[in-house]
């Protein structure tokens, strides 16, 4: 039901593991925070805006998909930049806000799922002393995975009782059975885990 | 961490996540859309205390990170965390956390409640939120927080909202916060 952002590709970026990809990211985030000028910002909105395109054989469709979030941000910034300070300072922060956006959307859209959340196994292993497990945390991620669709179920299941009686549009009503029943399952979901020896693991 | 901790944890994350994938309630008198997503937030807060809250509300953001389109609208990957609204998802972290703390202080009334979630669900978030947008829009912070100002109608229905839940949950199911 929940499909990740990752689009299948055999480009060149994709190839590249994550971890690489992400330091890139970072790196290349840095830089656009120093650089400063319209000119200059444009010109690396638009390298980065090829290498979406044609380098990570993304569709203009992905292009876009990461862009719309912005547009009504783009609009307050139009507005508010050009009241308070110029159409210069405007361009700017817009230009920085669109290539720092695109390049991490290009790492999201050619880095598998189950590649990142390596990393952040990898990133929690410093963590280790603290009493954090890299390999619970993983677990972690897969069950709330696998819960989101089960809540929505529930959320879906509550609705059609109510709706059966009559009830049409209550919001407020509909919260409170799919807390119990979500907590009571969880309860049964914590047996199962208990029984399957769960908390003796120590999570290596 | 116990099994019914790390369950607890993985079901409000999800929780939270099934609320973003709702529609936005429009609401009259209130210029943006109301997302339900920040309802997760509260509850958490509410209902499973102080470490819990915070720890689900943090593993939302990690299933973010790697790619998921969990936040409000479809939105997710790393792109979010560089675009303006990085405070307030941060923010959501230590407000969950502090909602709990306030509910563990002074008891899981409505009055706490809908205290805890105001101070914790709106101020904690605002502060973070806030300051993240003016460095990311490059405004001044009153710009940030008038531009913010509309989402407070909003959160303080959502509030209200989220306390009278969590105090029924609590009456019908009252081992949840153990």
């Amino acid at each position: 039901m929940i499909i990740g952002l990752y689009v299948p590709g055999e480009s060149i970026v994709h190839r590249f593991s994550a971890g690489p990809k992400l330091i890139a990211m970072f790196c290349i985030g840095y830089t656009m925070a120093v650089v400063d000028g319209p000119m200059a910002l444009a010109t690396l909105a638009m390298c980065i805006a090829f290498v979406f395109v044609f380098i990570a054989g993304l569709r203009l469709q992905h292009l876009w998909t990461a862009t719309r979030p912005l547009v009504i941000w783009i609009g307050i910034i139009a507005v508010a930049q050009i009241g308070i300070a110029d159409a210069q300072t405007a361009a700017n922060v817009i230009l920085r806000l669109l290539a720092l956006v695109w390049t991490a959307s290009i790492v999201t859209y050619t880095t598998r799922l189950t590649d990142m959340t390596a990393v952040i196994a990898r990133l929690c292993e410093p963590l280790r002393p603290l009493g954090v497990s890299p390999d619970r945390v993983a677990f972690l991620i897969a069950l709330t995975i696998r819960l989101i669709p089960a809540v929505f179920d529930t959320v879906r299941g509550v609705r059609e009782a109510q709706r059966a009686r009559g009830l049409e549009r209550v919001y407020l009503a509909g919260f409170i059975p799919v807390l119990t029943r979500v907590l009571r399952q969880s309860d049964d979901l914590s047996d199962a885990l208990v029984a399957r020896g769960f908390e003796r693991w120590d999570g290596s | 961490m116990t099994a019914r901790d790390t369950v607890l944890i993985a079901l409000f994350s999800a929780l939270t996540a099934a609320l973003g994938l709702l529609p936005p309630i429009p609401v009259p008198l209130v210029p943006v859309p109301v997302t339900a997503q920040t309802l997760g937030v509260m509850l958490a807060g509410c209902l499973i205390g102080p470490k819990r809250a915070s720890l689900a509300i943090l593993l939302l953001l990690v299933l973010v990170t790697i790619g998921l389109p969990l936040l409000s609208g479809g939105r997710g990957g790393l792109s979010v965390f560089f675009g303006p609204s990085v405070g307030y998802l941060i923010g959501w972290t230590f407000g969950a956390g502090v909602i709990g703390l306030i509910v563990d202080r002074m008891g899981s009334t409505l009055l706490a409640s809908f205290v805890a979630n105001c101070v914790g669900g709106i101020g904690v978030v605002y502060a973070f939120g806030i300051p993240a947008m003016a460095t990311v829009l490059d405004l001044p912070l009153t710009t940030a927080a008038l531009a913010s100002a509309a989402f407070l109608p909003g959160d303080l229905i959502k509030a209200g909202v989220a306390a009278t839940v969590a105090v029924a949950v609590r009456r019908a199911y009252p081992e949840a916060g153990r």
